[in-house]
């Protein structure tokens, strides 16, 4: 069932777009991410235009952070102070992404950038993940536990200014660290259309000792405020918002989610971890296989606006 | 009796625009509305020649153009650099975003280059090529207009096609065109001219318009003119239905 997209400008499968919505869903259910760096590459490996995929994607993110969120919220396993220091700090960047990315579609980078910074970050993310997790495996395999890595506690950061109690998650920091996690977060989150909770949770465990109780609802929160302002600006400042295809994305994803949520209890955290590591390294392995086989056809052609 | 009035007429058309064939164009629709089901569309142009009852179709040929908006493209090519595919050449195109051509044989047979091109007829007279500084070798244009040219081919955006014309009966022409889905909107015009001989006999021109309707129009219109309350519109509704489906399978 063919379906137009009045900003895309061009007909789409819409169960095909429902089920990718699902599918992603799915894994962010199942592996407790927001999945933006699934949506995104995959409504661009479908033929959506890049600024199209990541302005859509970045309101999916929304959606399907805010649902998981709301969870948390009920369960008291927020920690809105610190949500709210990393947010500030990801509506910058976020705003900062958002200009970076109309200048590099106006210089015909864009594509290059996203799929660089994809090769980067997923192989970086998705690399220290698979280790981690394999390593997990491997030991309890052999009946041993796993080491806790020593706590590394910032120096540096406890002679910063600007000290804030962040009480739930019984923690005393300054804030400059913490918003410049999130503007380097929403930086990111807005040029590629994905949340970074992928990056916001090990920081905020390894660097920040945020305990693991508050972590993932705080750093849904911090995503929900970033990628709303990414969207927001998205759709104001470069028009890539397709609102027809967030939607579809947005309902698939909502139901797909629960589904992985209940296959989620059947599986173990270690492998469920592995699982991720794979997927995100076959995301980045993707986009470099795109940059470095020759391409078939070497011209590209885009509209430029009047 | 017959074979000399052909040869009056003959020389007559030879000898002035005076003499030209009244041609009358009619088009199969004049709005192309786009909505959420939209897939393309076919659009029919009629042509009859108001020849006075004298018209033989066999020396006389027809061509049809159909040309959308003008628009500006950048062109950019790949290359390699330290490995990795980078664009890398960029040249401005001014062109229109839609070009087809029906004719009933093969332009080349129809008339001279140079008159076709006086005419526009023919995708490479339309595409302007705007060298602010000419930093590009005319080579190096001529490929990224050739790859222009290919890549809205490739589209469904441009084409050219021979044969393609029915003739249901004297003087009368009709020319099929496939519009692919991912048309843009815009005025579209359409001109027919008759050739005879090689030379221009009659011409005659029409538009139509294509545009969105319903709710594509409604939010592509919101998207630009209401950019604010429409990317409102979206986080609120994002939120909301993440909320709504936390709440309808809620596990806690």
């Amino acid at each position: 069932m063919q379906l137009y997209l009045p900003i895309a400008e061009m007909p789409v499968n819409m169960l095909l777009m429902l089920g990718m919505g699902a599918a992603i869903g799915f894994v962010s259910g199942l592996l407790g991410v927001g999945g933006g760096f699934l949506l995104t590459p995959l409504l661009i490996f479908a033929g959506i235009p890049t600024a199209v995929a990541v302005g859509s994607g970045a309101a999916q993110v929304v959606a399907s952070s805010s649902s998981a969120a709301s969870s948390y919220f009920r369960r008291r396993s927020v920690d809105l102070r610190l949500a709210l220091v990393l947010g500030s700090g990801g509506a910058i960047g976020s705003a900062i992404g958002v200009t970076v990315f109309g200048l590099l579609q106006r210089v015909g980078q864009l594509d290059l950038v996203i799929a660089v910074l994809y090769v980067t970050f997923l192989g970086i993310v998705g690399g220290l993940m698979l280790v981690e997790s394999v390593r997990t495996i491997v030991n309890a395999r052999r009946g041993r536990p796993t080491p806790l890595r020593p706590a590394r506690q910032l120096q540096w950061a406890q002679n910063l200014p600007f000290k804030v109690r962040f009480r739930r998650s019984r923690l005393v920091v300054s804030v400059i660290p913490l918003i410049a996690l999130g503007l380097g977060i929403g930086f990111l989150g807005a040029l590629l259309g994905i949340g970074g909770g992928l990056m916001v949770v090990p920081a905020l465990i390894y660097i920040f000792r945020v305990p693991t109780s508050m972590v993932f609802g705080t750093s849904l929160v911090q995503i929900v405020i970033t990628m709303t302002v990414a969207t927001v600006l998205h759709a104001v400042l470069n028009q890539t918002v397709d609102a027809i295809l967030a939607l579809i994305l947005i309902i698939g994803g909502v139901i797909g989610a629960q589904f992985g949520a209940r296959s989620a209890a059947v599986l173990r955290g270690e492998t469920l971890r592995a699982l991720l590591a794979i997927l995100v390294l076959a995301v980045g392995a993707r986009f470099l296989v795109d940059l470095v086989t020759p391409p078939v056809e070497r011209y590209s052609i885009s509209e430029t606006e009047i | 009796m017959r074979r000399v009035a052909l040869a009056a007429i003959a020389t007559l058309a030879g000898a002035g625009p005076a003499t030209a064939q009244a041609l009358v164009l009619a088009l199969s629709t004049e709005e192309i509305r786009i909505a959420s089901n939209f897939t393309g569309a076919d659009v029919s142009v009629f042509a009859v020649v108001d020849s006075g009852g004298v018209f033989n179709a066999m020396d006389h040929q027809l061509i049809v153009v159909m040309e959308g908006p003008n628009a500006r493209f950048m062109a950019r090519r790949k290359d390699s650099v330290l490995g990795l595919w980078i664009n890398r050449g960029a040249v401005p195109v001014s062109a229109p975003e839609f070009y087809a051509i029906e004719a009933t044989a093969p332009l080349g047979e129809i008339a001279a280059a140079e008159i076709l091109a006086d005419e526009g007829v023919g995708v490479e007279t339309q595409i302007i090529t705007p060298t602010p500084g000419t930093v590009f070798a005319p080579a190096v244009i001529a490929d990224f207009r050739a790859a222009f040219i290919r890549l809205q081919q490739g589209a469904g955006l441009y084409s050219e096609a021979a044969g393609l014309i029915d003739t249901p009966g004297a003087g009368l022409y009709r020319a099929t065109f496939q519009l692919p889905a991912n048309i843009p909107v815009g005025v579209y015009t359409v001109s027919a001219l008759l050739f005879r001989g090689g030379e221009l006999v009659g011409e005659a021109a029409d538009r139509f318009e294509v545009t969105k309707t319903g709710a594509e129009q409604f939010l592509f219109d919101a998207s630009r003119e209401w950019a604010w309350p429409y990317a409102f519109a979206i986080v609120i509704m994002a939120i909301f239905t993440g909320w709504l489906g936390g709440v309808i399978f809620r596990r806690d």
